[in-house]
C-alpha cells in the first residue's frame, strides 16, 4: 500500500515518544505538533505570509531582472563574453553569508529579506534563461535569417519559446533557493517570518512549535514547485515528453 | 540443403498501446541455414527489430516458436551474438576490455579469449587501438569494436540490427565492404537487418522482405552475384534488377 | 580517425576585464561620493583588511571549514548508502519519493536551530548541519546513475544473460561514479553553507561568528573581508571536485 512507510513512520515516532517519555523540548509527539499547528494557527498564519511575502517578491524582482539582463546579454555577444562567465562563477559562491550585510543596510524588516531573496534567486534565473535564449537549433537561426526576420521577430518566434525549458529549470532551483534564502536572512536579523518564529520558539525551547514552523516552511515550498509545475503545463505543453536540458545550478 | 540452424515456425507477437492491442507480428516463418548471410529488409516500423529480439531470446512470442541449432528459445543463447544499432561501448573501459565484456560476464577462460581478442581487433584493422578508451573512436571504428566484441566468444550466428544505421553514407558502404571482408576469414550466419535495399542486396546470399501491420516475411529472394561481393558488383546490371524487385515488394506491398 | 586535439586551455581576457574594470568603478564610485565604509566598504579596504585580519580569521576560517568537511564526509556516506538502498528496492523507491520531495522543499538551512537544542553551541550541529545539506544531492545523484543506465546497454548484458549482481557490478556501479561526483560537485559548497549558516544561529567560534560578530560591531570592513574569505573557501572546494572530474577522465559518464 502506497504510504505505508510513512504512516508507520510516524506511528513510530509518537509511540517512541510516549514509550521513552521523551520530553517535548526535545522530540515532540507528531500528535503535540498536529496540536501546536491547529491551535497557533493565526500566529503560525501570519509570520507563514511575512517570509511567502518576502519569497514572492524577491522572486518577482528576481524574474524581471534576470529576464532584462539575459535578453541583453542575448544581443550583445561582447557583453555576454564578459559578464555571463562571471555571473556563471558567481553561482558557485556561496551568497548567503551576505545576509548580514543586508540587515546593516536595510534593518530588521522586509528589506532585507527580499533583497537576499534576490541575490539568490537571480543568478539561476539569469544564467538558465541567457543559455536557452543562445542555445537556439543553429539551422532555426538560419532558416529564421532566410526569411530576412530581424532580431525582434527571431526572439519572439523562435528565442523565446526555445528558452521556457531552460527558464523553468532555473526557476526550479533558484524557488528552493529563495526560500533557503528568506528564512537564513530572518535568523539573521529580523523581527517577523518563519525564521523569527522559529529562532523565538527555539529561545523558549518551545519546539513542538519549531516543528509547526518548518511544517508550513514545507508546504511553502511544496506549494513553490507545485506553481512551478503548473508554470510548466501553461507555458510549454509541447514540451512535455522532451528531456530537460542541463541545468546550472548553485547557491 | 542442409537443417537450418535457425527455424521460426509460424511466430506471432502483440504488444498493448494505450490500451489498445497492437500485432506487431503475425505467422512469421522463416529458414536461415548454415553460414550464410540473410538479410531481413523493411520500412520502419515494420517489426524487424521485434523479429530479431525474440530470436536472439530478448524478447517472448506471443505465438510460435524459434528453434535454434534445434533448441527452442526462451532466453539469450551463447551461440548467437548481437550487434546493435548503438555500438553500445562502456565509455570507462579501453577497447581490449570492451572486447572482452562477454568472455567476464559469461565467465570464460581469460587467456585464450585475450588472443582471440587481440585477432579479431587486427582483423578489423584496429591494431594498436586496444588501449583506447570509446570517446577517442570514430562512430565506424566504434561499431567495429562491437563487431569485434560479438564474435569473441566464436558464437556460430551473428545477429545484426541495423548496425550501420548511425554511420553517414559513405562509411556506411565502407563499413559493408569491411563487413565482407571479415565474414570471408571468420564464416559465420548472419542475419542483418536493415532499411537499406542496396544494402541488404549487396551483402546477402538471401533477402527476406517484411511487410507492416501485421508484420510479415512476404517473400525471400535468393541473390546469385559472385562473392567476394565487391565494388563492382553495385554496377552489374543483375543488381539493379534485384534491387527492383525487392523495391516492387515493399512499395506495392505497403498498405497490406 | 585521429585524437581529438587537446585545446590548452586560455584565460579568458572579457571576464576578467570586465570584473575588473566593475571592481575599478565600486572603488572610484564609493570614493567620489564619499560613502561612508560601514555602508559600502570598498574593495581596497576590504582587502586590506582580509591582509591585516588574516591571522585572526584563519584560525577561524579552518575550524568552519574542518566542520564543513566533516558533514561532507558522513553526508557522502549517508548518502551513498541511502542511495544504494533506493537503486535496489523498488518498495523504497516509491515509499520515499513523497518523503524526498517534501524534504527538498523545506529549507534544510532551517533545521539549524533544531540541531542547536539537540546538541549544544559545540561544533557538533554545523557538521551535522552541513551533512543533512550534503546528503539531498549526493543520494539523488547517485541513485539516478545506478538506476538510469542506458537501456541500450542493459539489453547488451542482457544478451550474455549477466546476473543481477552482474550489471550492477560491471555497468550500474562505474555508470554512477559520474554522477556521484556531479553530486559532490553541488554538495561541496553546500557543506560550507551548512556550518557558517550552523554558526549564525549559535556559535562563539568559526568565521560565522566572526561574521556576524563584526555585522554587530558595524565593522563593515571586516565584516566583508571574512564573507569574501568564505566566499574564496566555497569556490576552491567546488574547484577541488571539479579537478577530481577532469582527472579521472573523460570517459565519465555525466548527467545530461
Amino acid at each position: 500500500m502506497r504510504g505505508s512507510l510513512a504512516v508507520a513512520g510516524i506511528a513510530i515516532w509518537e509511540a517512541a515518544v510516549r514509550l521513552l517519555a521523551i520530553p517535548d523540548y526535545l522530540l515532540p509527539p507528531p500528535s503535540g505538533v498536529a496540536e501546536e499547528l491547529v491551535v497557533r494557527f493565526s500566529l503560525l498564519g501570519r509570520h507563514t505570509g511575512v517570509t511567502l511575502g518576502e519569497v514572492g517578491v524577491g522572486l518577482a524582482a528576481a524574474v524581471a531582472g534576470g529576464f532584462l539582463l539575459a535578453v541583453i546579454m542575448a544581443h550583445l555577444p561582447f557583453l555576454h563574453r564578459g559578464l555571463y562567465p562571471l555571473l556563471a562563477f558567481l553561482q558557485a559562491v556561496p551568497k548567503i553569508t551576505v545576509a548580514p550585510l543586508f540587515v546593516i543596510w536595510l534593518g530588521y524588516g522586509l528589506g532585507s529579506k527580499v533583497l537576499m531573496v534576490f541575490l539568490i534567486a537571480f543568478f539561476p534565473i539569469v544564467v538558465n534563461l541567457t543559455t536557452g535564449l543562445l542555445l537556439v537549433d543553429p539551422d532555426l537561426l538560419r532558416l529564421m535569417r532566410s526569411y530576412r526576420a530581424s532580431a525582434w521577430q527571431i526572439f519572439r518566434a523562435v528565442r523565446f519559446p526555445n528558452a521556457v525549458p531552460y527558464f523553468l529549470a532555473g526557476m526550479r532551483i533558484a524557488v528552493a533557493l529563495a526560500v533557503v534564502g528568506a528564512v537564513v536572512a530572518e535568523f539573521v536579523g529580523a523581527d517577523r517570518g518563519l525564521g523569527y518564529l522559529i529562532l523565538l520558539a527555539n529561545a523558549e525551547l518551545r519546539t513542538p512549535l519549531l516543528f509547526a514552523c518548518l511544517v508550513w516552511l514545507g508546504a511553502i515550498g511544496v506549494g513553490l514547485f507545485g506553481l512551478v509545475h503548473w508554470m510548466e503545463r501553461w507555458l510549454s505543453p509541447w514540451a512535455r515528453g522532451l528531456h530537460e536540458p542541463g541545468a546550472v545550478s548553485g547557491f | 540443403m542442409p537443417a537450418p540452424i535457425i527455424a521460426l515456425r509460424d511466430l506471432g507477437r502483440a504488444f498493448t498501446l494505450d490500451g489498445q492491442p497492437l500485432v506487431a507480428l503475425s505467422g512469421v516463418s522463416l529458414d536461415v541455414y548454415p553460414q550464410e548471410f540473410l538479410s531481413i529488409v523493411g520500412r520502419s516500423g515494420c517489426g524487424k527489430s521485434t523479429l530479431v529480439n525474440i530470436v536472439a531470446g530478448l524478447l517472448a512470442p506471443s505465438a510460435g516458436e524459434v528453434l535454434v541449432q534445434g533448441q527452442r528459445v526462451t532466453e539469450p543463447v551463447d551461440s548467437i551474438g548481437m550487434v546493435f544499432q548503438s555500438p553500445v561501448l562502456l565509455p570507462w573501459r579501453t577497447v581490449l576490455d570492451n572486447v572482452l565484456l562477454p568472455v567476464e560476464i559469461l565467465g570464460l577462460a581469460r587467456d585464450p579469449a585475450l588472443r582471440a581478442a587481440r585477432d579479431l581487433l587486427a582483423l578489423a584493422g584496429l591494431q594498436g587501438f586496444e588501449r583506447a578508451y570509446p570517446h577517442a573512436l570514430s562512430g565506424g571504428m566504434q561499431q567495429r569494436v562491437a563487431i569485434c566484441r560479438a564474435l569473441v566468444v566464436d558464437p556460430p550466428i551473428l545477429i545484426m540490427d541495423e548496425p550501420f544505421g548511425a554511420l553517414d553514407a559513405m562509411t556506411r558502404e565502407e563499413m559493408g565492404v569491411e563487413l565482407m571482408r571479415i565474414w570471408h576469414e571468420r564464416r559465420k550466419t548472419v542475419v542483418f537487418v536493415t532499411h537499406s535495399i542496396p544494402e541488404a542486396v549487396f551483402l546477402s546470399d538471401r533477402v527476406a522482405v517484411m511487410t507492416p501491420r501485421p508484420g510479415r516475411i512476404c517473400e525471400v529472394l535468393p541473390i546469385d552475384l559472385p562473392r567476394p561481393r565487391t565494388m563492382e558488383a553495385r554496377a552489374l546490371p543483375r543488381f539493379g534488377e534485384y534491387e527492383l524487385r525487392v523495391r516492387q515488394l515493399i512499395f506495392e506491398r505497403a498498405h497490406g | 580517425m585521429a585524437d581529438r586535439p587537446k585545446r590548452a586551455w586560455r584565460l579568458p581576457w572579457e571576464p576578467v576585464a570586465l570584473a575588473a574594470v566593475l571592481l575599478a568603478a565600486w572603488e572610484v564610485g564609493a570614493r567620489l561620493l564619499a560613502v561612508p565604509e560601514y555602508l559600502l566598504p570598498r574593495p581596497l579596504s576590504i582587502l586590506g583588511s582580509m591582509t591585516t585580519q588574516g591571522g585572526r580569521m584563519m584560525p577561524q576560517l579552518a575550524l568552519t571549514l574542518g566542520e564543513a568537511l566533516a558533514g561532507f564526509a558522513g553526508g557522502v556516506v549517508l548518502g551513498t548508502l541511502v542511495a544504494f538502498g533506493l537503486a535496489s528496492s523498488a518498495f523504497l523507491r516509491r515509499e520515499l519519493q513523497p518523503l524526498i520531495v517534501f524534504s527538498q522543499s523545506m529549507p534544510t538551512a532551517a533545521l539549524a536551530p533544531l540541531l542547536v537544542v539537540w546538541f549544544g553551541l559545540g561544533v557538533a550541529p554545523k557538521a551535522l548541519l552541513a551533512l543533512v545539506l550534503v546528503f539531498f544531492p549526493v543520494a539523488a545523484n547517485l541513485a539516478a546513475g545506478l538506476i538510469q543506465v542506458n537501456p541500450d546497454m542493459l539489453r547488451l548484458v542482457r544478451s550474455y544473460r549477466a546476473t543481477r549482481w552482474q550489471t550492477f557490478v560491471k555497468l550500474r556501479l562505474p555508470h554512477a561514479v559520474g554522477y556521484l561526483i556531479a553530486g559532490m560537485k553541488i554538495a561541496a559548497p553546500l557543506a560550507l553553507i551548512g556550518a557558517v549558516v550552523g554558526e549564525f544561529v549559535g556559535a562563539n567560534r568559526g568565521i560565522g561568528f566572526v561574521i556576524l560578530d563584526s555585522a554587530a560591531r558595524l565593522a563593515t570592513v571586516e565584516m566583508l573581508a571574512g564573507i569574501t574569505y568564505v566566499g574564496l573557501t566555497g569556490t576552491a572546494l567546488f574547484l577541488a571536485v571539479e579537478l577530481v572530474e577532469r582527472w579521472l577522465g573523460p570517459w565519465l559518464v555525466t548527467p545530461r
